[in-house]
């Protein structure tokens, strides 16, 4: 009788394995599971390894508009230019990508950050030369944040025989009050005539 | 028991006024016994009745709440790669889940301690049968001599 009433009883507890979800915002996981530093997954507190970058295609530093990394010179029409970037937990704020533009009669500048939800969330920017923000990224049309990944967009028309820069920077909000304060990335970025 | 005396008169003729008794079979038989069982209460009763409906009532709450904590932990459980990030809706869940699980134990408890009062009531409030003895007497005719006859009867007590 007591038997049965312990597995009675038993049923009623939700069974979450370790390595069952990808963390949630701020490190959220399933109780008594803890996120894990490198791959994003819940698993048990044993198994579960602190934040680290990886390997990344980042040139440091590049923490602004003058140390910014070098794209070079696009045309009105470039390539995809895609690079792997760890943001805050190697003790910089910002990264900066910079890129000229020929003369161009009409022409746009794209970027796509990719991150995830478990660390800070990131802000991706568009600045010119002055310094002036020209536009800020915005959740992307296929951005689905419950398989771990945040995506956003930047699609802004720029001028001709000019040079611009991409911003990514730390959102300075949800990041477990500090305490994750760094995230992986990867952007592409791209001009494109419209 | 009080004792009935029964006459019935029959005419006789020949017979003297004197009351005669003559017994007819063996003044005593063999006694019989009853035995009259006894009835609770109404007070015992009624809690018996409110235990058993508690009790009823307690366990299926438990039951109720067993299945309800079942729906919620199922939209979460997971014993594979799900894909899907751990999110406040699916921790509002896993609360649901725990929360109606620890009602789900407490009506369990409840239920099955009235249960088992009401069995434990049931056997410490069995009453006492009564057992009755009954000695039945022969019966025994009666003659009665009257002018020009006789009065014949018969008594026995029981």
């Amino acid at each position: 009788m007591r038997a049965y009433l312990f597995v009675l009883l038993a049923a009623c507890a939700p069974e979450i394995a370790p390595g069952a979800y990808i963390c949630g915002e701020e490190r959220s996981c399933p109780e008594e599971l803890v996120c894990d530093g490198v791959s994003n997954i819940c698993e048990l507190a044993t198994n579960a390894r602190p934040f680290a970058c990886g390997e990344t295609d980042e040139a440091e530093p590049n923490n602004s508009f003058a140390e910014a990394q070098q794209l070079g010179v696009l045309g009105c029409v470039s390539q995809l230019a895609e690079t792997i970037a760890c943001h805050g937990a190697d003790g910089s704020t910002e990264d900066w990508y910079r890129f000229s533009i020929g003369a161009c009669s009409s022409s746009n500048a794209r970027a796509r950050v990719t991150f995830s939800i478990a660390y800070e969330p990131l802000v991706v920017e568009l600045l010119d030369a002055s310094g002036a923000v020209r536009a800020t990224g915005t959740p992307c049309f296929d951005n689905d944040e419950d398989d771990g990944v945040a995506t956003y967009c930047i699609d802004q028309p720029i001028t001709g025989n000019a040079e611009y820069g991409f911003r990514v920077s730390g959102r300075g909000a949800d990041d477990c009050a500090g305490e994750c304060a760094f995230n992986r990335y990867t952007i592409t970025m791209q001009t494109y005539t419209p | 028991m009080a004792l009935l005396r029964y006459a019935t008169p029959l005419l006789v003729t020949a017979l003297g006024s004197a009351l005669v008794t003559a017994p007819l079979a063996h003044a005593d038989s063999s006694p019989i016994t009853i035995v009259v069982p006894g009835e609770r209460p109404v007070n015992t009763k009624i809690a018996l009745g409110g235990l058993l409906v508690g009790g009823a009532l307690f366990t299926g709450l438990g039951v109720y709440f067993h299945l309800d904590s079942r729906d919620s932990a199922s939209g979460v459980a997971s014993d594979t790669f799900t894909g899907e990030a751990w999110s406040t809706e699916k921790q509002a869940l896993l609360d649901d889940a725990n929360s109606s699980r620890k009602l789900a134990i407490g009506g369990y408890a409840i239920g099955g301690a009235l249960l088992v009062g009401a069995i434990v009531m049931w056997i410490v409030s069995e009453p006492e049968s009564e057992t009755i003895v009954i000695h039945p007497r022969g019966a025994q005719p009666m003659v009665s001599p009257t002018q020009g006859g006789a009065v014949l009867g018969g008594t026995w007590s029981f």
